[in-house]
């Protein structure tokens, strides 16, 4: 009879239906959840159950939790737990990722990637825990073209990006690992719910999606008129992308995990036609009620007017997917599923995306502190969120450089914070700096409203709810570079630090 | 003209044309009186640093004065808020605002001000008196307006006469009050004397702390301020 397993990376946007779809099957389940600065692990799980709950309809166990964290030895497991473990899983699910493209000075992606599964494997095996899950990517294949077999592990010419060599890394590491028995899965590019729409994470096809929404100007509801963008991309349009449902790649994970004789192959979770970008064009076009994109070869666009540009900078980090052209091939998967094909990637599923996405603002609203845990989350958008947002942002260039400014935060989850601007970003530090030009000071709910643009910081100090220390000019002027960046903020597609910090 | 006695004014929304856009505003008014005292337009600060008609000393001054019985007027610049109009492309000028505190195309505002004037004199007797009234920045635009508009009295608050110029003031026919903050950042007292002794009596300083450049908790004062200057040179 099947015992437990052991899941991690649940926080993550797979990983929330891997739980629901592993509870609905009536497996006990452990998550190794750390807590971060908004919520504690435990808080964590409970948003986890409810989401289990409620998407599935049913009432379902609660998981059992398991704090630790893959980038500290034995996980940060104590004793006990690592006990639990041994008694109670033979197997483990192993989705959690750190999946942005770019590295850090952090040393991720491969401190939690491949550090993190070599440590993962190292527990199983001083645990007797035999049978590995591994979620993989499809890009391992890195920028190799034409078709691409599930039992190859070949990243190409080149070098693909962080994540890709990560990811990679990993599955060499699985590969070379005795002693276990290990299914590797490689989704291509996951998106929303195919039923609902919903999405944890807004990255990838979504940037695209978004700016498509905004180019057009009529977020889809407008569609009496066709817009033409007069935009020409530097692709041939025959470049494929292959795009799969969230909850089609958990239940076709789940439905091999239930098959023990298809365990120990690798599985490419993708589906069975890959669109051409034209197509995917076409299909925007149609719901959002644009056209005049044209896809001019493959040669740049060395005369590229400014929405040209600005469009290409936006593709920038995704610039390789979209060139790619490669073919996955299935084998396995149809040999192991013949019978659950992924659903369409179709117009009536893009427009549930869209409509979802919409819905929930394209999750920004979710990556600042909300009313509900805004003061929880309050340290941890000003320390890692609003210094990495203004870096990407085009108003970076207008810090005033050396100038150093102070946050005082009164009230839970307040605190004092330093910002120095220095080439064009924001250094930050806990505590009040002496020679500080500027500081602000507030309660909690004020600073809240100002992120939230709910009033902006000039407003809320003639209202009395923020003081000024210090020259009162440059905390004017800084107030409006700041509000601008928020304003700003909440219309371009930045990285989704959701995800990156889905590490679980 | 007699004192005035408080009432709780009455606010409108209003949308006034320009030359060239149509801007929004609040029209006080008092309820009780049929004839106000008279017109008062106020003209706010920069639209970059707050400028808008809810900043506290705009609103202050446009209640405050119809609590006493004249008709008043704020509004918000073209661009800001409701108001038609191009909006400033603040990130494209933001290095250079940081630096000049200057913004290209920023002393046109005085059209707006023009058109808040001929609004309120559409509205209210153009007989009864016209009070120009500019906060900050809004102090800057008023020479420019009141050249044609003639207006009974000038009444600046905080004054940054190091930004702009304020020759055209000595021009004035009218009486003129200076509100100002004595820890005013913008504020340089020997400017200040030498730019206060050269205006054309009758005229008036104020002064005294309140809140820099802000006055926030000191909007009666202002208001009580003017009020009384109104009253002592509009009999």
């Amino acid at each position: 009879m099947a015992r437990g397993i052991l899941l991690t990376g649940a926080t993550g946007f797979l990983g929330r239906y891997l739980l629901r779809d592993l509870l609905v099957h009536g497996r006990s389940v452990g998550l190794l959840i750390r807590g971060n600065a908004e919520q504690s692990a435990f808080e964590r799980l409970d948003e986890l159950h409810d989401f289990a709950c409620e998407s599935s309809s049913r009432t379902l166990p609660r998981p059992v939790l398991l704090e630790g964290d893959l980038r500290t030895p034995n996980l940060g497991l104590d004793a006990a737990e690592r006990s639990w473990l041994a008694r109670e899983v033979d197997a483990v699910v192993h989705s959690a990722a750190y999946v942005a493209y770019q590295p850090t000075s952090d040393g991720e992606p491969w401190e939690t990637n491949v550090n993190g599964t070599y440590r993962l494997l190292e527990l199983c095996r001083s645990l007797g825990i035999t049978e590995l899950h591994h979620l993989s990517t499809a890009f391992v294949c890195g920028d190799r073209r034409g078709t691409v077999h599930e039992n190859e592990l070949d990243l190409g010419d080149g070098t693909g990006n962080a994540y890709e060599q990560s990811k990679f890394a990993a599955e060499q590491l699985i590969h070379d690992c005795s002693g276990m028995r290990t299914t590797i899965y490689r989704p291509s590019i996951v998106v929303g719910d195919s039923a609902t729409g919903y999405t944890s994470t807004y990255h990838h096809f979504y940037r695209f999606l978004e700016l498509a929404v905004r180019l057009s100007g009529q977020g889809g509801k407008n569609r009496t008129r066709r817009q033409n963008l007069s935009i020409r991309l530097p692709l041939t349009g025959e470049e494929v992308q292959n795009i799969v449902p969230v909850d089609w790649v958990s239940q076709a994970l789940l439905a091999i995990l239930s098959q023990p004789r298809r365990h120990g192959s690798t599985y490419h979770l993708v589906a069975s036609r890959s669109l051409r970008l034209r197509e995917i064009c076409a299909i925007l076009g149609d719901l959002l009620g644009f056209e005049g994109v044209s896809c001019v070869g493959s040669e740049g666009l060395p005369d590229a007017t400014a929405l040209e540009s600005l469009v290409l900078d936006q593709f920038k980090e995704y610039w390789s997917y979209l060139r790619a052209n490669v073919i996955f091939d299935r084998r396995n998967l149809l040999s192991a599923l013949p019978d659950l094909p992924p659903p369409a990637f179709d117009a009536a599923y893009v427009s549930r995306l869209l409509a979802f996405a919409q819905r929930d603002g394209w999750g920004r609203d979710r990556t600042r502190p909300t009313q509900r845990d805004e003061a929880a989350g309050l340290g941890h958008y000003l320390e890692h969120i609003l210094p990495m947002r203004m870096r990407n942002s085009p108003l970076a260039e207008a810090l005033p450089d050396g100038l150093i400014f102070v946050l005082d935060v009164r009230g839970p989850g307040g605190g004092q914070w330093s910002y120095r601007c220095a080439d064009g970003s924001l250094r930050v530090w806990r505590g009040r700096a002496a020679d500080a030009s500027v500081a602000y000071r507030m309660e909690v709910p004020a600073l809240a409203d100002v992120l939230q643009r709910r009033q902006t910081a000039q407003q809320a100090f003639f209202d009395g709810r923020i003081d000024i220390e210090g020259d009162a000019e440059k905390a004017m002027k800084l107030a409006l570079l700041i509000e601008q960046f928020l304003a700003q903020d909440n219309q371009v597609s930045p990285q989704d630090t959701e995800m990156i910090h889905a590490a679980g | 003209m007699p004192p005035a006695e408080m009432s709780c004014p009455v606010v409108e929304g209003v949308r006034f044309s320009t030359a060239n856009h149509v801007l929004e505003g609040e029209l006080a008014y008092p309820e009780d009186r049929t004839i106000p005292l008279g017109a008062v337009v106020v003209a706010g600060s920069h639209p970059l640093l707050g400028g808008n008609m809810h900043n506290n000393v705009v609103r202050g001054l446009g209640d405050g004065l119809a609590e006493r019985g004249w008709a008043t007027l704020r509004f918000n610049y073209r661009g800001v808020g409701r108001s038609e109009g191009p909006r400033v492309d603040v990130a494209h000028h933001l290095a250079e605002f940081w630096r000049t505190s200057h913004v290209a195309g920023e002393m046109d505002l005085w059209q707006d001000v023009q058109g808040a004037v001929a609004f309120m004199r559409s509205v209210v007797d153009p007989s009864l008196p016209l009070v120009l009234i500019g906060y900050s920045f809004g102090c800057a635009l008023l020479p420019a307006v009141g050249r044609a508009a003639s207006p009974a009295a000038l009444i600046t608050v905080a004054p940054p006469l190091g930004k702009h110029n304020y020759s055209d003031f000595m021009d004035s026919q009218c009486p003129i009050l200076a509100i100002v903050s004595e820890d005013d950042f913008t504020l340089e007292q020997p400017r200040l004397k030498i730019w206060f002794d050269a205006l054309p009596e009758p005229k008036r300083l104020a002064q005294k702390a309140s809140d820099n450049h802000f006055f926030r908790g000191h909007e009666p004062w202002i208001v009580e301020t003017a009020s009384a200057f109104l009253e002592e040179h509009l009999p």
